[in-house]
């Protein structure tokens, strides 16, 4: 026996109140993720959304403070009614900006999920360390919080934490406590959508994984489960599209197009419906009937529920109120839109519509239709884990 | 006590794994013993509160088990029979987060994980992966998991499981010290009866989900002491008949016999009635039981019981 074992000691520590168990496990949990050189360099190529969303809200801050620096760029390009009054529009910058950032940040995040997800319980059960878990101090709901933290961690690591030092960035910029007034709401939305992200594709990503001991399958479901359930819901936007164009066309006595017509990406139409290649005379008002048909099925389009990221989406949408500022956005652009249409080729000046870039920009369908889908799922979600992660009780 | 257990009664279906139980045992070293689906893992669950008896109440370490369950993992350690290992871990990174998950700091759960492996004898081989241990390496590695929150009990389940002589000796060895030496209680359930004899005081026997017999061993052994084992040189018979016809009760084992002296008798009357005979007497001494033999007996009458009825 080496002379300096000293046999068993007793332990006379202090423990840690119960409450915190889980945070041992979300700890552990990501120095494991973290061993991950993927992943590793996946967060940093997640923040580069949020470098841009600083430069912007940056920029922004400058070209208010009417910076030499800035105003030679901004003022060509932003309308009139910005470009005199940048502060008005303040809060439906940050707005914008925050959305297009969550947008962007959305695909990280399923990417994070693909790499740090599937292991989570998977994991555990492949090498059976629930026994081991549960015969400590531990119930199943520290287990599963202490799993979800790690999620969180991730989420708030991409995007709560960029979104809030962002804001901080832009405040400095602005030099202007009268940003805080105009602006604040975004911080707190930003950290609720956070939470949104985190409760509904955490527990999918725990649920997907206590089901296989096989992290692949796990990654491949999550996979299909972001980009099929996209796919469907692009296909079955562009049928309604479709059905649309058709039905407008058959209304003003024009041939419908074989095939083409209007894209997923709503494009305008590109293919004459001519066989001869010539345009329809009243072609202007089959567009602008197409597009006044879309605006007005906009509320009832369910289609785009059947994507999950869609339905993330929707709600950041509605919590960051990305509909008023594109709203305040179309006003300053419609009227000059207007007067400079007929010159520029676009043919009969339709009249200024406030809402044109709202409509286009945002899904128009309302934001509780996609939380109940995500309620929906993050019920299956808990049913999941209740049945599969089982205490001893139901253990072999 | 280290645990009371007032007609505890747990089914699985139509299988009733403990069925009301009731049994008193004080600390110490406690082997728990009894054939396949006896019901010793469910007991241990139970006592662990990991599953949801039917009836009945009981305490461990004099916390109730119904509304304590918490607070007696606390003060449990389990080496589980099955191998379950936290993935990705090396091994003082895995004692340190079983210690975590007791609530210890981080750092100090370091230390005591490497106090711990030093007391296992895990030496360098703590900071490879765990998944590259052998059978005996986990095996250590459970136990050290087990004891890194130092706990008022400590429950083996098949401990000795996949080690070789060696290893096993010297997981005996600690259980042992951890019982006599450091003031733990030790509940050790084990189908090798030596290694239950070697490391505890008392035992209890469980059967179809029943108490069938328990007691200190040295206790349930000594029944026997008014029997003697005795081998003669010559006619085995004619001294038995002997014996018989002075009152004693006899069974023939091996080439020896199981002699039951008449109470009031001492060893004198099997010196005369040999000597009476004409016979030597080669061996004479106290029948003891093995532990093994306290075991089948109790199944034996267990079974002979539920014949009847």
């Amino acid at each position: 026996m080496p002379i300096f074992d000293q046999g068993y000691q007793h332990w006379k520590g202090t423990l840690s109140g119960h409450a915190w168990r889980w945070l041992a496990i979300t700890k552990q949990g990501l120095r494991g993720q973290l061993k991950n050189r993927s992943l590793r360099m996946l967060l940093l190529t997640a923040w580069s959304p949020a470098l841009a969303l600083g430069f912007v809200l940056a920029v922004w801050g400058l070209f208010e403070q009417g910076s030499e620096s800035v105003l030679p760029l901004l003022r060509p390009i932003l309308p009139p009614g910005i470009a005199t009054d940048p502060r008005a529009y303040r809060h439906a910058i940050w707005t914008i900006s925050y959305s297009i950032f969550f947008k962007s940040e959305i695909i990280f995040i399923m990417l994070l999920m693909v790499i740090a997800g599937p292991n989570l319980i998977s994991g555990d059960l492949r090498f059976n360390a629930l026994p081991l878990y549960f015969s400590r101090p531990l119930r199943r709901l520290d287990y599963l919080l202490g799993k979800l933290g790690v999620v969180a961690a991730l989420v708030a690591a991409v995007a709560v934490g960029p979104a809030t030092a962002a804001y901080l960035l832009g405040v400095c910029f602005s030099l202007d406590l009268g940003v805080i007034a105009d602006t604040w709401r975004l911080l707190p939305m930003s950290i609720v959508y956070g939470l949104v992200i985190v409760a509904s594709a955490g527990t999918l990503m725990l649920a997907l994984s206590s089901l296989s001991r096989r992290s692949l399958y796990i990654g491949i479901a999550w996979g299909g489960l972001w980009l099929i359930s996209s796919a469907v819901a692009a296909v079955l936007g562009g049928i309604q599209r479709e059905t649309i164009v058709r039905t407008v066309m058959l209304k003003q006595g024009v041939a419908a197009p074989i095939g083409g017509g209007r894209g997923p990406n709503r494009a305008p139409l590109h293919h004459p419906p001519h066989p001869r290649g010539a345009l329809p005379a009243n072609w202007n008002l089959i567009q602008e009937q197409v597009k006044e048909a879309e605006i007005k099925a906009a509320p009832t389009n369910w289609r785009p529920l059947c994507s999950y990221t869609a339905n993330l989406e929707r709600l950041g949408e509605a919590l960051l109120g990305t509909d008023a500022a594109w709203v305040q956005v179309g006003r300053a652009i419609e009227v000059p839109r207007a007067t400079l249409q007929p010159f520029l080729g676009g043919g009969r000046a339709s009249p200024p519509n406030e809402r044109r870039l709202a409509d286009s920009m945002v899904p128009q369908y309302p934001w509780t239709w996609s939380a109940g889908v995500l309620a929906a799922l993050l019920g299956l979600s808990l049913w999941t884990l209740n049945l599969r992660v089982k205490s001893l009780d139901r253990l072999r | 006590m280290l645990f009371v257990l007032r007609d505890i009664t747990k089914t699985y279906g139509k299988i009733t794994a403990l069925s009301q139980l009731s049994v008193t045992v004080p600390t110490g070293a406690v082997g728990l013993l009894g054939p396949n689906g006896a019901g010793k893992t469910t007991l241990i669950r139970t006592l662990l509160g990991l599953v949801t008896i039917d009836s009945g109440a009981g305490e461990v370490l004099g916390l109730d088990l119904l509304t304590r369950r918490l607070d007696i993992r606390q003060a449990v350690g389990f080496v589980s029979e099955d191998e379950c290992l936290f993935p990705n871990l090396s091994g003082v990174e895995f004692i340190a987060y079983a210690g975590e998950l007791c609530g210890m700091p981080r750092s100090e759960a370091l230390q005591r994980a490497h106090e711990v492996l030093n007391y296992v004898a895990l030496g360098e081989a703590r900071y490879r992966p765990v998944e590259s241990y052998s059978s005996g390496m986990k095996q250590r590695l459970k136990l050290a998991a087990a004891l890194v929150h130092d706990p008022r009990l400590l429950i083996l389940d098949e401990p000795t499981n996949g080690m070789d002589p060696a290893g096993r000796d010297e997981m005996l060895e600690l259980a042992r010290d951890l019982a006599h030496g450091k003031e733990m209680s030790l509940l050790f359930s084990s189908h090798l009866l030596p290694d239950v004899e070697h490391v505890c005081d008392h035992v209890l026997v469980l059967g179809c989900g029943r108490l069938l017999i328990q007691g200190q061993i040295q206790e349930l052994k000594n029944l026997h002491d008014h029997c003697y084992e005795v081998e003669v040189k010559v006619d085995a018979r004619s001294f038995a008949r002997r014996l018989g016809e002075a009152g004693c009760t006899m069974r023939e084992q091996d080439h020896s016999l199981i002699v039951g002296l008449p109470p009031g008798q001492s060893l004198e009357l099997l010196w005369k009635l040999a000597a009476a005979c004409g016979e030597q007497i080669r061996c004479l001494r106290p029948q003891k039981s093995t532990l093994e033999e306290v075991f089948l007996k109790a199944l034996e009458e267990d079974h002979h019981a539920e014949t009847t009825n």
